[in-house]
């Protein structure tokens, strides 16, 4: 009789025999169960701001204690975590212990106002992230995921009840190039990201500009005419500068003209809010009021300089900004 | 001069003529020096002998984006880790262990 099981986390749907991992590394047959290796052991642990995930309308200023483990579903030739995010729980060098209720009290004694659950993809530790997620929302603690979006609607719509805000990558909006560079397919992340917005989690959306790769505006201009058509104009959009890191470190960091140039066809295309990010110190960091231009949120890198949103409304004329500013 | 002398000055000048010839030739008709191309580069020496992500077997009809793939482990590692507490065997959720 065989002992393979079918994971059903994600897309993929590994069929994984017994003594092996799913494509993630991390999800193990053991004696014909599934088995979450890093559930409770976290390789990286920090308390970062949240402007670092980046979410730019969740909670400014405060901080977020944040956790990984190892492992990923998607393999991104680029990716800016492999050292994490590319490695099973045995290949770690650090490995720490921390059950749920223990990251929970850390966050509270840290003064943390959120646990996000960052750096690789959360969809790998998904039992870790529910189970401190719940425990998270009776302390009173918000909860953040930063993914990549590839996990299937059942999961997803269990997580979104007890998550806050997510920061979801588009990586591309090209299915050949999520398989040629990220093993993974388009449609699942479209799909993980009009359900997050449906449930009511508040949804910021990372576009990694990757030089010769997926820096073509023609896909650029689709892919931000989707979004403000499917997620609505009030979802902010991060356009993220690349770094050579990983396969890809013979490409050049992603130029600031790259950069601004996708900035304008995402304003052009109706979307309020568009930042970009890696790139310290440049205006397009900061938030400004989408109806009288003047400066709501002066960020410089990951710190709030000054803030002028009142009650979630432009402090000078009272328009709604979008997002969750004092929850 | 002896007549075996010209018979080598003649096949020596010979040979150097269509040598010449062949040389303009192949310049007239060779390519313009290829654009530079980005390729991946290697891991980092970091990450030590791993190799690269193999790619995974056709798509099983599970879903639509399956890949029905798995990695290999070190399974008495992985059981020597568990048993250490440094990893766990925490059993996921009903998202796993479909048979």
């Amino acid at each position: 009789m065989s002992k393979d099981v079918v994971c059903g986390l994600c897309p993929k749907a590994c069929r994984i025999p017994e003594g092996a991992a799913g494509d993630c590394r991390v999800r193990v047959n053991l004696g014909g169960k599934l088995r979450a290796t890093t559930y409770g052991r976290p390789s990286a642990v920090h308390v970062d701001p949240i402007e670092k995930k980046p979410l730019n309308h969740f909670l400014p200023g405060s901080g977020a204690y944040s956790i990984a483990t190892a492992g990923c579903n998607l393999h991104c030739r680029f990716c800016q975590n492999w050292e994490l995010s590319q490695r099973s729980g045995p290949e770690m060098d650090a490995r720490f212990r921390a059950e749920p209720a223990q990251v929970v009290a850390e966050a509270m004694r840290t003064g943390c106002r959120s646990i996000a659950y960052t750096y690789s993809d959360p969809v790998v530790f998904y039992e870790y992230v529910y189970d401190t997620s719940v425990l998270a929302r009776e302390k009173g603690i918000k909860n953040v995921l930063v993914t990549a979006g590839y996990i299937n609607p059942g999961p997803l719509k269990r997580l979104c009840e007890v998550v806050d805000a997510s920061n979801t990558d588009l990586k591309y909006f090209d299915d050949g190039l999520y398989a040629k560079y990220s093993d993974g397919h388009l449609k699942p992340v479209l799909d993980a990201l009009v359900l997050q917005k449906k449930l009511g989690v508040w949804l910021e959306v990372t576009n990694l500009i990757v030089p010769t790769i997926n820096d073509d505006m023609g896909q650029i201009r689709r892919m931000v005419k989707w979004l403000a058509r499917e997620l609505g104009p009030d979802t902010p959009l991060h356009f993220s500068r690349f770094f050579p890191l990983y396969q890809l470190q013979n490409l050049p960091p992603t130029p600031e003209a790259t950069l601004l140039k996708a900035r304008e066809e995402a304003l052009a295309a109706g979307l309020r809010y568009v930042y970009i990010g890696n790139l310290h110190g440049h205006p397009a960091e900061s938030t400004f009021c989408p109806k009288d231009g003047k400066l709501l949120v002066r960020r410089v890198g990951y710190t709030v300089a000054e803030l002028h949103v009142k009650d979630g409304k432009c402090e000078y004329c009272g328009t709604r900004i979008a997002g969750r500013w004092n929850t | 001069m002896k007549r075996a002398d010209i018979q080598f000055a003649a096949l020596w000048a010979l040979t150097a003529a269509l040598g010449a010839a062949f040389v303009r030739a192949e310049l007239a008709v060779a390519p313009p020096p290829a654009a530079p191309v980005y390729m991946p580069t290697s891991v980092p020496s970091s990450v030590g002998s791993r190799p690269l992500p193999k790619p995974l077997p056709k798509p099983v009809p599970a879903s639509p984006f399956a890949v029905g793939g798995h990695r290999k482990i070190d399974a008495p590692e992985v059981q020597r880790l568990i048993q250490a507490g440094e990893l766990s065997d925490h059993e996921a959720a009903e998202y796993g262990g479909a048979p």
